[in-house]
């Protein structure tokens, strides 16, 4: 176990490259590296203190999903959650993070590192706002509900299809 | 060991589960791999009876290219797009090698698109309303322009800002004759990458703006002179010889605004583009041609998704469309305007998308121009496909 003390925080990492190996074997492919990523770390942590106004946090993977999803707990209470991963732009891959409330409503997203010559503007903090707290009941609703962007199509259906995905596997394993 | 496993995993990953979404990428390991890719335009052209002549309709494979993208690592790709026009034509149509020098900056070079007018970017039949693309772009812009150069493209997430410049080979203005007419402006003279030659370099760049959100602004330039063959092995002690070969080049100086906005079920979009041409005076005097010394073209479009409060993702968009494009809207003293070349089209149609990228399509379009009063209709019908 490696363990990085960052003022109150505790990061606890991935655990071997056989546990991430059969994870992988399931479904998509879990994101952990993330953590390994200085810049990235900083982003999130910035993130989840501002939105649970907290400094006090504890994060916690949680091992049973497929992506790199996490636990956000405050004196051992569940706050919130937050998934890392990477979804597919044209023909290169874009990372992202999704942080849940609680009750696994969106609060945040935001593009880690987009890759792609077209299709930057789904980076666009005003248009990523439009999934803050919707709906993913049902998709077609829910893709009613986002505007598309003309010249990032592909991105911006990519991100929809991932996003809605990754809130019902939560919704799912929380329930 | 974490990369063999990783590769191990995504391998496994990639024979057990669907999670490529609706194109055919094919994703080796990780970033890297090689991607496939396509997108096709199917058309059926009818024209309306001119007065008492029937007109036959022709049914075209307008267009079906193959995208093939590889990723060598993290920074360095390749992007090629091969295309079968009208089933019997095969050209590049993009061929670049794009290497990221740091986040958010790239460095391109090969043949690649000239960044000017939203059609010529982004020509995926799905992503535009009608079946064929406008003549604005057809003739003004001349779409599809590309040419070989090397470029910077990089991004601004911040200031929501994407930008490119390049320097490219231009237009070949004359070979054994001239290249450019008045009625088809400089469509011809696209080198596209087969055997292109360069005279002088030209410059082309693009800003495009999308800080609002649902509004995307682009502002493109090209500046530069035609090529020409007339150059090759001259003697330039030759003073009779050498200002021969200096008619047959013109100066372009283009510029392109254009915008799209959407908004739920509303689309809207707009184009306009001017193109300055110096020296067509001496050009059309050598090569007895009637090329303008300025074109003008533009279109404004609405769209409306009538199926936006259905419980579905396919979507029926009904549009409308006027454009007007002008290869004659100045001409060089000496020369009179051929109203005939002042152009205008008014298309209304519906797109009926059944899944992402693909669709059917079906307009009519009301064609007209400045020397008469006649008006002639075509009717279109086609499929539109991107994966």
């Amino acid at each position: 176990m490696f363990l990085i003390n960052t003022k109150n925080t505790k990061l606890f990492f991935s655990k071997t490259t056989i546990l991430m190996l059969v994870a992988l074997l399931f479904f998509s492919f879990k994101f952990s590296d993330w953590e390994f990523d200085k810049k990235y770390r900083t982003i999130i942590h910035k993130s989840i203190s501002e939105i649970f106004n907290s400094n006090t946090y504890i994060i916690e993977e949680l091992e049973e999903f497929e992506d790199a999803f996490y636990s956000v707990k405050e004196s051992e209470n569940i706050i919130g959650y937050f998934v890392v991963t990477k979804a597919p732009s044209k023909f290169h891959q874009f990372d992202y993070y999704i942080i849940f409330n609680a009750k696994t409503d969106i609060l945040k997203i935001e593009i880690l590192q987009y890759r792609e010559n077209y299709g930057a503007e789904i980076c666009s903090k005003r248009w990523l706002k439009k999934f803050i707290s919707i709906t993913t009941n049902n998709y077609s609703q829910y893709n009613r509900e986002i505007d598309g962007i003309s010249g990032a199509t592909i991105s911006v259906n990519s991100l929809k299809k991932d996003v809605f995905k990754l809130s019902n596997v939560l919704k799912k394993k929380i329930k | 060991m974490k990369k063999i496993s990783l590769t191990i995993a995504v391998i496994f990953t990639m024979l057990t589960t669907t999670n490529a979404q609706n194109s055919a990428e094919k994703i080796i390991a990780g970033n890297q791999g090689l991607h496939i890719g396509g997108y096709g335009q199917i058309d059926f052209n009818l024209p309306t009876r001119d007065g008492t002549m029937y007109k036959n309709g022709t049914l075209d494979v307008h267009r079906l290219i193959t995208f093939i993208g590889y990723n060598f690592n993290e920074k360095a790709s390749f992007v090629s797009e091969i295309e079968y026009e009208h089933v019997t034509e095969v050209y590049i149509e993009q061929a670049f090698l794009d290497y990221k020098i740091k986040d958010n900056l790239s460095i391109n070079a090969g043949l690649m698109l000239i960044p000017i007018s939203i059609q010529n970017l982004y020509h995926e039949p799905p992503t535009y309303n009608g079946v064929e693309r406008t003549n604005v772009d057809k003739y003004i812009v001349p779409t599809t322009w590309r040419e070989m150069g090397i470029g910077l493209s990089g991004r601004s997430i911040e200031n929501s800002l994407s930008y490119q410049f390049m320097i490219v080979n231009g237009f070949n203005g004359y070979d054994n004759g001239g290249k450019f007419s008045g009625k088809s402006g400089l469509r011809s003279g696209r080198q596209k990458g087969a055997k292109s030659y360069i005279t002088f370099p030209d410059f082309a760049g693009r800003i495009s703006y999308y800080g609002k959100p649902g509004l995307n602004l682009g502002f493109s330039a090209y500046v530069g002179e035609s090529e020409s063959m007339a150059y090759d092995g001259l003697d330039l002690a030759n003073e009779s010889a050498v200002s021969s070969a200096d008619s047959t080049i013109i100066g372009i100086q283009m510029l392109g605004v254009d915008a799209r906005y959407q908004k739920g079920a509303l689309q809207l979009r707009g184009q306009y583009i001017l193109a300055n041409l110096s020296n067509t005076d001496q050009y059309n005097a050598l090569s007895g041609k009637d090329l303008g010394s300025k074109m003008t073209g533009y279109y404004a479009e609405l769209g409306y998704n009538l199926l936006a409060n259905f419980n579905t993702t396919n979507e029926l968009i009904g549009f409308a469309r006027y454009e007007n494009y002008n290869t004659h809207a100045e001409v060089e003293a000496g020369m009179s305007i051929n109203e005939a070349y002042n152009r205008t089209e008014i298309t209304i149609g519906l797109g009926f998308k059944v899944a992402e990228g693909a669709m059917f399509k079906a307009d009519y379009q009301i064609i007209s121009n400045a020397s008469s009063e006649d008006l002639k209709g075509q009717f279109n019908f086609g499929t539109a496909i991107w994966f």
